[in-house]
């Protein structure tokens, strides 16, 4: 490892907690959910068996929804309350800039443009992932409470609410499902340039070569315009 | 003593008279006893030593080969059965086949148009004769525990030649297995165990002397017939299916329409806690389904398509699938018996009833004001939100993983390409 003075911290101990605590659930989700959803497969049959029947994998299910949601929970009051955690909900809000970034990174991958798109502390690759994951955290643990609650629920919507949801909430649940898979594996894992992962999950520590190449306007706010 | 009675009274005197019939009255049945069985002549022959010895040169005498002992015909002299004996000292011939329905009129009739008469007329060796079942001489009331038509021995009787596979293959007739699988039915196991002897046996379901071939209209084991035949031990049941879409529809001719025995099988017929039962909570649906998911039968009576397929995949479906067999089965809703389409008012399916219905389950659910439909197949006509949220999220998830993809792809062949460029 190089020198110390070599790396910055991008993620902080609480918010590798928070990213450890919302993938590990949603990892169980997933396995639970789609279990359900694909009953019919073998794999589903087996995983089924795995879990201890259908009753107890809708427990695991839940406890792994209840674990997800209070970690969102705490994301958002970190959010709300933390100087850190403001600043970094502003570098993640979507701009007009990102539009422009992802454009130009399509040409610069085609050979239509010489340079880089130039990120700031979150490319619009990441932000993809972040508002996807979001999102998705919403409109599952929404739709998931409906489910959890259906008696309650049904005596204020008729079925077909409830039928809707349900259908909502395997479908969704697909999408988060295939983002984490498809998006985030590639970009973070199966990436020739980060392969086999970045490690600032585990460490929550940047190069600042890294930090050059991948956040240019991040680092050129911190050390300038020269070399650091 | 060994003289026929009517012998007996010609030789007593007028001013005996009386005396003689007090006495007679008394001694009656040790009389006739010692009577029957020794009567006449008969004896000399057929019994003891002398049996198989006295018949002259060519023919050997046929010794009785039980005695008639406390047999319901204990009383009756030879020559009333075997008619041919008649008052001749002796017979040159064999004496012909005792015809029972001489006395057992209705018997002989029923008997005669059954399958087992029908073969015996015929001169089928393998036919039984009524002296197969009840015993030549020594016959015995079905109610002695001795008879082997006594209900806990007819299983035994009927066996003997059911579970013979030449008997078998000769006459195209059910498997040992088929029949065998009565000793681990309910009603076989009832009986073995003692512990109710009114359970179902042989006759019970197929009759004793007028056993028909099932598709038989008269046959008592004829589809429309068991719901009669099961209903006289199983009453409530019998009057809940009665009224039933079911029973009604069997009524009215419809062939398809379930009866008893499609539910819940009859040789193999166990208690519906029993995990290989067709009526057993896991397996109701499967049971249903063989009608209610069968295009033919869907169509020929216009029944509501896909109730299977919609349930398999409900919450219900599956929880009970994976072996939650508290969740609900197509029983929990429709009823088990009492099965009545959703139109009419005292159908436990009906919108006016449904609260009541999910309210067994879910207590809540008992003032629900509106359940709505519960078999939803997701399709354009009958669910359109359900089908075009469907349709959307799976344009969606397509078009998703093809921008995916597609910036994979770029992205590859952007850091391919700056490598040739040695960038």
């Amino acid at each position: 490892m190089a020198n110390e003075a070599d790396y910055v911290e991008r993620f902080t101990a609480s918010e590798r907690a928070v990213h450890l605590l919302i993938f590990s659930s949603l990892i169980i989700l997933s396995i639970t959910g789609l279990t359900l959803k694909y009953h019919e497969s073998w794999f589903a049959q087996s995983i089924m068996r795995l879990e201890g029947g259908v009753l107890f994998r809708g427990k695991i299910h839940r406890t792994a929804a209840v674990v997800l949601i209070a970690t969102f929970a705490y994301h958002l009051l970190s959010i709300m309350f933390t100087r850190r955690g403001r600043d970094f909900f502003e570098h993640m809000i979507v701009r007009k800039k990102d539009l422009i970034d992802g454009a130009n990174l399509i040409r610069y991958n085609l050979g239509l443009r010489k340079e880089k798109p130039r990120f700031d502390r979150f490319s619009c690759i990441e932000k993809i992932q972040y508002w996807a994951a979001g999102l998705a955290v919403v409109f599952l643990g929404l739709s998931g409470f409906m489910l959890w609650f259906e008696t309650l629920f049904m005596m204020v919507f008729p079925k077909w609410v409830v039928d809707l949801n349900h259908v909502v909430h395997s479908f969704e649940a697909t999408v988060g499902f295939l983002v984490l898979v498809v998006w985030h594996l590639y970009n973070v894992h199966l990436n020739p340039q980060v392969f086999p992962m970045n490690r600032a999950w585990l460490t929550g520590k940047i190069s600042k070569e890294e930090m050059r190449r991948d956040h240019p306007l991040e680092y050129e706010r911190l050390y300038g315009n020269g070399k650091g | 003593m060994k003289t026929y009675m009517v012998d007996a009274g010609k030789k007593t005197g007028i001013c005996h008279k009386w005396l003689f019939l007090i006495l007679l009255i008394l001694c009656m049945p040790p009389l006739r006893v010692a009577a029957a069985g020794k009567d006449g002549r008969c004896p000399s022959c057929h019994e003891g030593r002398a049996a198989g010895r006295r018949g002259g040169e060519k023919q050997a005498t046929q010794p009785m080969t039980t005695g008639l002992g406390d047999s319901v015909h204990r009383a009756l002299a030879c020559p009333e059965c075997h008619r041919d004996a008649g008052a001749a000292p002796t017979h040159k011939v064999p004496l012909a086949k005792v015809d029972c329905s001489g006395c057992h009129e209705e018997a002989g009739r029923l008997f005669g148009r059954s399958v087992h008469g029908a073969a015996l007329k015929r001169g089928d060796k393998d036919a039984p004769s009524c002296t197969s079942c009840h015993g030549g001489h020594y016959v015995l009331s079905a109610s002695d525990q001795r008879s082997p038509v006594f209900r806990g021995n007819l299983i035994t009787l009927c066996a003997r030649c059911h579970t013979d596979v030449e008997v078998q293959k000769r006459h195209n007739l059910p498997s040992t297995e088929a029949i065998k699988a009565y000793e681990n039915s309910v009603h076989g196991r009832l009986l073995k165990e003692g512990r109710q002897m009114r359970a179902a046996v042989c006759s019970d379901c197929h009759g004793s002397h007028l056993i028909l071939d099932r598709r038989d209209p008269e046959s008592k084991t004829n589809r429309e017939h068991i719901p009669e035949v099961c209903g006289r031990c199983h009453v409530q049941i019998y009057n809940e299916y009665k009224v039933s879409i079911h029973g009604r529809a069997l009524k009215e001719g419809k062939a398809e329409s379930p009866t008893c025995t499609d539910c819940h099988g009859e040789h193999t017929l166990t208690l519906v806690n029993d995990p290989k039962a067709r009526v057993y909570v896991a397996n109701v649906a499967a049971t249903c389904a063989k009608c209610h998911a069968n295009q033919t039968i869907i169509v020929k009576y216009a029944l509501p398509s896909d109730r299977y397929s919609t349930y398999v995949g409900s919450f219900h479906g599956v929880a009970l699938k994976y072996g939650d067999i508290t969740a609900a089965n197509c029983t929990s809703c429709h009823e088990v018996h009492r099965i009545l389409p959703a139109a009419e008012a005292e159908s436990s399916i009906n919108p006016q009833n449904l609260g009541r219905t999910c309210g067994k389950c879910h207590p809540a659910m008992k003032e629900a004001v509106s359940i709505g439909k519960v078999h939803v197949e997701a399709k354009k006509e009958s669910s359109p939100g359900m089908y075009f949220v469907r349709k959307f999220y799976v344009w969606f998830i397509g078009v998703l993983m093809a921008l995916f993809i597609c910036y994979i792809a770029l992205d590859v062949y952007g850091r391919i390409r700056r490598r040739r460029h040695g960038q």
